[in-house]
């Protein structure tokens, strides 16, 4: 049975595209893109660098530190075989929720795992 | 025969080549040859946070030391290249031993350049493990090092031995470190960053000698007088591309070895990336040798692409990272000359992007404490996409805006070749490879096609009639359709139709993409 | 009496007749590779070279005719090597002219036998002779191993230089690359055939000298181009000022 804690009414993130919230204790970093959010723990799994201070560009989520590129559905950065943990987001009545237990991957994750451009819900 | 591939050197590029060879499903033999003693490593953090004791040897790995072996990477270590045989390829390494290739990456890196006359075990240079770990035996509290040379080296080290709470002095013979990069104002913020931490910053004036003294010790003296003692020095003045192999193979080297922007040098088949690769870049219209990390990683895909025959011009804006104490310091592009720097943000607080500008043109970017608009100002560049100097200075106004349009197939976010990751398309041909009027025989991904212009477009057909499965790049391009040699069956360009008999059966088409210079045909 | 040699040795054995007379050492390819050439001299090379590779397809063309009909392999391996020439992807000439035309001078030109000098018309002459009067196997020695396997090795040289120093692009050079491969393949192939059907001393003596021939033929044909187009080529009138003077 999934723990859905709540993490932020859904318009200040549609307005500002991504925000920093805190799920049972945990720096997670909400990101608004297409009609979609996603979900990706805060501190950089590389020098700890905030993603919330990162750019979201194709896709991906561009770590401000040493720009590593993560997969905003996988968390999957190509360039080093790593993967940025993410968490599981639902949105309802206009509040988005999220799961505190993250999923890391070990494996490259296939294309169609891979954030769409036309679009998906987390 | 299976195919091998040898990769002299044993570093970032030569590692970042064989992933991208194996991700790509090259099958055949790989062999890195690398004449330090270790598996392949980063070596920016050598100056870092391996340095500052920080980093364990399993964190700066290239790649991890199992994954040669399961990915069924042959490993010469201690290993040294002297030469390639032009006419059959071979490398000859020392010892009298030989390894046949298909193709091959000359990644040898660099030396440090060494300070003339300087010499003693109280000398020391960055560049390997084991430089960094003598190197590591200085940076502790109660020790005086003397920094010869204030670039990105020497300014890393300053930091990392300051904050393990050595003394250092720093010497720049330009008026303020990381002068040449970032200019007089932007390297004096450096300074003050330096001195806010205790280092004694010294600018303006060029070390005359380094010399032992009894005892161990350094003395250094700069042209004006002054002397400086300390435990050790550490220079870092530049690095001397690695080109003898080069040489001896009689390829054109200057600066390092000459590579267009498909990585290749002046000898079929023998191609060369990293910090020895003096590449022509598409994006700056010049030639320019680089040391980047994300250089080496970047252009060693690069040319493992092209060595598999998937031809992928280089064009990567260029981009470098700089950890010291702990501040962010990061570069975009590649800007030798400058007649303006716009700043967004501000010094004082040590939080901005610099840019600057050449004729008005975007030629590269330099953020404090900044890198999520760093990677903005990469697109910026990789686009080509024209700056209007007040939107780049107003914190108001959202860059990225000036990103969004989708429009360019070039993405400098990951380095794989765009167009071949869009939909399956993949590199075929030149464009002027397929003249006007005339109909050529490629095979792309395992299938063969027969790729015809008509009235400017490329149009690509499976190359086998429907009839009787003659080869339709033998035929003809007419006004109407091709025309298969054989029996006169003709097929509509665009939807492979057949218009003429005997062919009753339209023959499959690909969709054509063309784009700077190069057809790409999507198959599956 | 010659033995008949096995195939290791009569492999060795060709290669050695080529050996100290290959084209890539003649004067015009060497200043070729280092870069001594105009664009001028390009274009004579041209016009001299359309007349010897052109009716590359005709000459092959007459050894398919004399092959015996049991030589399948060696038939169809011939049919294709003339079909790739002319026909699969692109003619072979076509991208010859491009890169003629790229040097300043023009299809016509090209086209036209009285533009090649007396030695490159003997090449010619040789290779149809050859071709239409020799024994199959020793004409297959001849020119698909004597003239056509040494192509990679000259062009793998002259092929960089082309884009590095003479500033010329990919498309207009596209005879040479097409040319490192394509080779490669057809002369291996060339050498099987002559190893399976040169099965008497006799034959393979015969062999042994086409091959050397045909390598003579090659490097005079290239050192003719630097002697006519390159050395400042003194005309006759000054030979006859010599004579006559004391």
């Amino acid at each position: 049975m999934t723990e859905w804690i709540r993490a932020t009414e859904i318009t200040p993130l549609q307005q500002r595209k991504k925000l920093k919230v805190t799920i049972a204790g945990v720096d997670v970093a909400l990101f608004y893109v297409d009609g979609s959010v996603y979900a990706l723990r805060d501190i950089c799994i590389h020098k700890q660098s905030s993603l919330s201070r990162g750019l979201v560009f194709k896709g991906k989520v561009v770590c401000p530190g040493h720009q590593w590129a993560f997969d905003l559905k996988t968390g999957w950065v190509d360039q080093w075989a790593k993967c940025q943990p993410v968490f599981p987001v639902k949105v309802e009545d206009g509040v988005v929720y999220v799961a505190p237990e993250p999923r890391v991957r070990d494996v490259e994750p296939a294309p169609h795992e891979r954030f769409c451009e036309s679009g998906s819900t987390a | 025969m299976k195919r091998q591939f040898v990769l002299i050197g044993g570093g970032q590029t030569s590692a970042s080549a064989a992933r991208t060879l194996r991700r790509r499903g090259f099958d055949g033999s790989i062999v890195i040859v690398g004449d330090e003693s270790h598996h392949p490593y980063q070596r920016p953090p050598l100056s870092k946070e391996y340095l500052q004791g920080r980093a364990a040897m399993e964190e700066i790995w290239a790649a991890a030391p199992e994954w040669y072996s399961q990915n069924d990477v042959q490993l010469e270590l201690g290993a040294r290249a002297l030469r390639i045989d032009r006419a059959n390829l071979d490398v000859m390494l020392e010892g009298n031993r030989k390894l046949r290739a298909d193709a091959v990456l000359i990644a040898t890196g660099g030396t440090p350049r060494r300070f003339p006359g300087a010499q003693g075990e109280a000398v020391l240079y960055l560049r390997t493990l084991e430089d960094a770990q003598r190197v590591r035996e200085y940076a502790r509290p109660g020790r005086h090092i003397v920094i010869i040379g204030g670039g990105f080296i020497g300014s890393e080290i300053a930091a990392s031995a300051r904050t393990l709470g050595a003394d250092v002095t720093l010497l720049e013979a330009m008026q303020a470190p990381l002068e040449r990069v970032l200019g007089t104002t932007l390297g004096g913020v450096c300074a003050e960053i330096h001195r806010e931490h205790g280092v004694a910053i010294r600018c303006g004036v060029a070390v005359e000698s380094i010399t032992q003294t009894a005892g161990g010790r350094v003395l250094v003296k700069t042209v004006d007088g002054a002397s400086i003692d300390g435990d050790v020095a550490i220079v870092g003045i530049g690095i001397l591309p690695n080109v003898d192999v080069a040489k001896a193979t009689e390829i054109t080297v200057g600066n390092g070895i000459r590579v267009d922007e498909f990585c290749r040098t002046t000898a079929l088949n023998i191609y060369a990336a990293g910090d020895v690769a003096n590449h022509y870049h598409p994006l700056f219209d010049r030639r320019m040798r680089v040391e980047h990390f994300d250089n080496a990683t970047r252009q060693g895909a690069a040319a493992a692409l092209n060595m598999l025959g998937d031809r992928t011009r280089y064009d990567d804006p260029h981009w470098f990272w700089s950890d010291q104490y702990d501040h962010s310091l990061q570069y975009a592009g590649h800007a030798e000359q400058w007649d303006e720097v716009i700043v967004r943000g501000s010094l004082e607080a040590r939080d901005f992007v610099a840019f600057f500008l050449l004729d008005g043109k975007l030629a590269g970017a330099f953020a404090l404490n900044r890198g999520g608009e760093i990677m903005l100002a990469k697109e910026l560049l990789a686009r080509r996409i024209t700056v209007d100097a007040n939107k780049l200075r107003d914190e108001d106004f959202d860059l990225s805006s000036l990103v969004t349009e989708d429009v360019s197939e070039n993405s400098a976010v990951d380095g794989e070749d765009a167009a071949a990751t869009a939909g399956n398309f993949h590199r075929a041909a030149r464009s002027g490879q397929v003249r006007e009027g005339s109909v050529r025989r490629f095979v792309v991904q395992g299938t063969e096609l027969a790729i015809a212009r008509l009235n400017g477009k490329a149009y690509a057909l499976h190359n086998l009639c429907t009839h009787l499965a003659c080869h339709l790049s033998s035929g003809k391009v007419e006004n109407n359709g091709l025309t298969c040699l054989c029996h006169g069956s003709i097929f509509d360009l665009a939807s492979g139709e057949p218009i003429n008999p005997p062919a009753t059966r339209p023959v499959k088409t690909y969709p054509v993409r063309e784009i700077d210079g190069h057809i790409y045909v999507a198959v599956e | 009496m010659a033995q008949l040699l096995d195939k290791t040795q009569f492999r060795a054995a060709i290669k050695e007749a080529m050996q100290g007379r290959e084209a890539k050492d003649a004067s015009f390819s060497v200043a070729w590779s280092n870069g001594h050439l105009k664009r001028e001299h390009f274009a004579r090379w041209a016009e001299n070279h359309y007349h010897y590779v052109g009716p590359f397809a005709d000459y092959l063309a007459h050894i398919y005719a004399n092959a015996p009909d049991h030589a399948t392999e060696a038939k169809d391996f011939l049919l294709q090597n003339m079909y790739e020439e002319e026909l699969a992807d692109i003619r072979h000439t076509d991208l010859l002219i491009r890169f003629a035309e790229a040097c300043g001078t023009t299809r016509q030109r090209v086209q036209d036998p009285r533009n090649m000098n007396p030695v490159t018309r003997g090449l010619q002459g040789w290779c149809y002779a050859t071709a239409m009067r020799s024994n199959w196997v020793a004409a297959t020695a001849a020119l698909v191993v004597g003239l056509e396997s040494q192509v990679p090795d000259i062009y793998r040289r002259q092929y960089p230089p082309l884009l590095e120093k003479y500033g010329f692009s990919e498309d207009e050079v596209e005879f040479f690359e097409l040319h490192i491969t394509s080779d490669e393949v057809h002369g291996e192939r060339g050498y099987e055939i002559v190893l399976r059907h040169a099965d008497t001393p006799e034959s393979q003596q015969e062999c042994l000298e086409a091959v050397r021939d045909a390598a003579d033929m090659r490097f005079s044909y290239t050192k003719a181009l630097y002697d006519y187009y390159v050395k400042d080529f003194k005309h006759a009138d000054s030979e006859l000022a010599a004579v006559g003077s004391v």
